[in-house]
This record gives structure tokens, sequence and C-alpha cells, in this order.
């Protein structure tokens, strides 16, 4: 073997091995990169869960209002706030009373989706179906 | 000069090299496969000496290239050295340049003969780390990114596993920061109330409100009876925000006018 093709040997094993040992690299610091944004996600504190329970809140604020509780139901959390089923009925004054009621005092309660329709068959009483979020002031959040 | 019995080892002289003829140079070619053809060096290239070794112990390599380190004219790195038993218990030591000697290894390679020992005063040279051969710096370069790369594929293993550990944990992590967010937004949007209260003081006379409602994004969907639907749309732009109703579908309702089906995105 001449010097010349060892020589082209050598610097080919030198370059093969300085681009494997590249690759190898970046492939780690992408790893190093992905781990640091998964850490850093775990290592953020949780944040504080709501103890505010709606089903109660929504309870005690119909009751002697005139308005009937259709079907009220625990429905699980949403980001560490609980949610209530919640459909409503009676007539339009005491049903507006009861919804300003119900977001007005505390715990804070707001309907993520909800619909206030006329009651079938009777045209003055209103019917109501929403899914109620409750936060309380002492849990740190709110509005 | 090429000496040599028949059948057996070719020598060739250092000094012929350069001149071999063709005759000479096939027939060491045809030779090298059995008896690698030795070099014998001039005199003008070699210096030699006799070492007495201290105490007379054991005559080797390391012992003699100790007691040459402190004789030889130039650094012992720089030289090709040989050592044979001496006269009174001391060691011969022959040496040469080693680019001399590198240089008549280039030739031999370039003419295609295979090249055996190095013959110095009846001494064989021993060729350490010959230039013609792999220098070891080669082998570090390759070396180097090589090792890199492996305790990169090792790291990154270990950080794949890592990484699938933390996975279901980030994931319902990042999905409660989510669902969160959403819970947060519900409570910036305004009160069922509020929204009552507006589309009272908006409605024009004569225009009644039918059915309201919000979707899980936010959008308000509201239902308005009116006899007049370009009066109501007037009456509705004067509040800033159920000025932003805009009329999805209308129908003609019986006893009651037309029901216009009016959204807000996002109120």
């Amino acid at each position: 073997m001449t010097g010349r093709v060892r020589f082209g040997l050598l610097a080919a094993l030198v370059l093969a091995t300085s681009l494997w040992g590249a690759a190898m690299v970046r492939r780690l610091n992408a790893v190093r990169m992905r781990e640091a944004a998964m850490l850093a996600v775990v290592r953020t504190p949780l944040p504080p869960r709501s103890g505010a329970d709606p089903v109660a809140r929504v309870r005690a604020d119909v009751a002697g209002s005139g308005v009937a509780i259709v079907r009220l139901a625990a429905g699980g959390r949403q980001g560490g706030v609980r949610r209530a089923l919640v459909t409503l009925a009676g007539p339009e004054p005491a049903m507006r009373d009861v919804l300003a009621r119900l977001e007005r005092g505390r715990p804070a309660i707001r309907f993520a989706e909800w619909r206030l329709v006329p009651e079938a068959g009777a045209a003055d009483r209103l019917r109501f179906e929403g899914v109620a979020l409750a936060w309380s002031d002492d849990d740190g959040g709110g509005q | 000069m090429v000496e040599g019995e028949p059948g057996g080892r070719a020598t060739i002289a250092a000094e012929t090299i350069g001149t071999l003829s063709a005759d000479g140079q096939a027939a060491l070619q045809g030779q090298a496969a059995t008896f690698p053809t030795a070099v014998r060096l001039t005199d003008v290239d070699i210096l030699t000496m006799t070492l007495p070794l201290p105490g007379g112990g054991r005559v080797t390599r390391a012992a003699v290239a100790r007691a040459l380190a402190r004789r030889t004219p130039v650094a012992l790195a720089r030289l090709y050295w040989g050592h044979a038993a001496g006269e009174n218990g001391g060691v011969r030591v022959a040496m040469a340049h080693r680019d001399r000697v590198d240089a008549l290894i280039a030739t031999l390679d370039e003419k295609g003969i295979t090249m055996g020992p190095v013959l110095a005063d009846g001494i064989v040279l021993v060729l350490d780390e010959r230039a013609g051969g792999r220098p070891s710096w080669w082998w570090l370069l390759a070396t180097i990114p090589l090792l890199t790369g492996i305790g990169g594929r090792v790291l990154t293993g270990a950080g794949e596993v890592r990484i699938a550990r933390l996975a279901p944990i980030a994931d319902a992590r990042a999905a409660d920061g989510v669902a969160r967010g959403r819970a947060a937004a519900v409570f910036a949007r305004p009160a069922i109330g509020d929204l009552l209260a507006r589309m009272d003081a908006g409605l024009p006379p004569g225009a009644t409100l039918h059915a309201i409602g919000m979707g899980g994004d936010g959008a308000v969907d509201v239902e308005i009876d009116t006899e007049d639907p370009g009066e109501l749309r007037d009456a509705l732009a004067r509040d800033p925000v159920l000025a932003r109703l805009r009329t999805v579908a209308q129908a003609a309702v019986a006893d009651r006018g037309i029901r216009m089906l009016m959204r807000i995105d996002r109120p």
C-alpha cells in the first residue's frame, strides 16, 4: 500500500469518526433539550386546587327562590376547578335573580357553557342548562 | 549492489538503492514474497559505540536506552538503533538517523520491494514507530471523536430512558395547565346577569329575547323576535358589546314576526 493510499484511508477514517461523533453529540443535545423542557414542566409547582363546591353553592342559592332544580350533578374537575352540571326551571324573574346571586356570591361561580330558553309548554317559565365552575378566593384564584 | 545466496535473503547496500537496475529490481520483487530484502547501511550513515552497562546487570533494550540517552549526539527519539553483545561485558550499539533510514524505506516502497531488516555494522536496527508506518497521532485523531460519539450515544440512551419516564407526568401536567387556562378564561367572560341587562337595555320596543346562550368557546348566541330587523340592528348598534352581534340566520315565526339568530364570536 502506498503512502498516499494509506494517508487517504486514515484521513477518511478520521473524518468518518468525526462526523459520527458530531452526529451523536447533536442527538445528545436534542435529547438534553427535550429532557430540560419536560423537567421544567414537571418541576413547576402545582397550582392550587380549588376546594369550592359548585353543587353546594347552587343548592344553597336556589333554595326558597321559586326556581326548581331539574338536575344538579358533580362533573369532575377542570384544571383543578370543580364542575357541576346544572339544569334549573322557573319563572323568569326568579330565574334571573338566582343567576345573578350565583355569579355575585362566594365562592365565585361562572358557567362554562350555558343556555337560557323558554320552557316547552310554559310561556312564562325559563329553563337554564349550564356547566358551573366554582372558585374560592381562599384558593388563590378566581375573578 | 545486491548480495545474497541463491534461494536466501538478499541484502542491498543503502548507497545502491537509488541506482538499482531494472533487472535487480525485478529480482528483488520476485524474491520479496519469500525473503524480504535486508538493507545494509554504509559507514557514513552509522554511528557505533560500545557502552559499559553499570552493575553488569541484564542487557535489556530499556537499560541500553538509558545508558545510550546520555551519550548520543542527537535526541534518541531521532535515531533508530540496535545493540549486540560487545567485548569485556559492554554493549555494542549502532545507530542511524531516522530521516535517512525512512527515506531508504520510502524508496524501496516505491520500487515495490518488501524491506526486511536494516543492518548497521552487522547490528539489526530496531525500526520502532517508523515514519512510513501508521503514526500514532492519526489514531489519536480518530479515537477522540470515536470516544465522543460513543459517550454521546450512551448518554443519549440514558436521556431517552429518563424522557420516557418523565413523559406521562409532563403530559398530564401540560394537560392540567391547558385545562386550568380554559377554566380561567371562563371566569374572564361576562356574567349571565350582565348580558341579560345589556339585552334588556339594548332591545328596541317590540323586540323580545327568545333565547340566549354561550358555547364552550365563549361565543354568545341569541335569538330575538322582532317585527323590524332593521330597527333591531340599529338599536343593537348603540351598545358597544351588542353592536358586535352578527346575524347568522332569520326565519318567520307565527305571531312573533321574524326570529333573528345572532352571534358574538368573542364577547
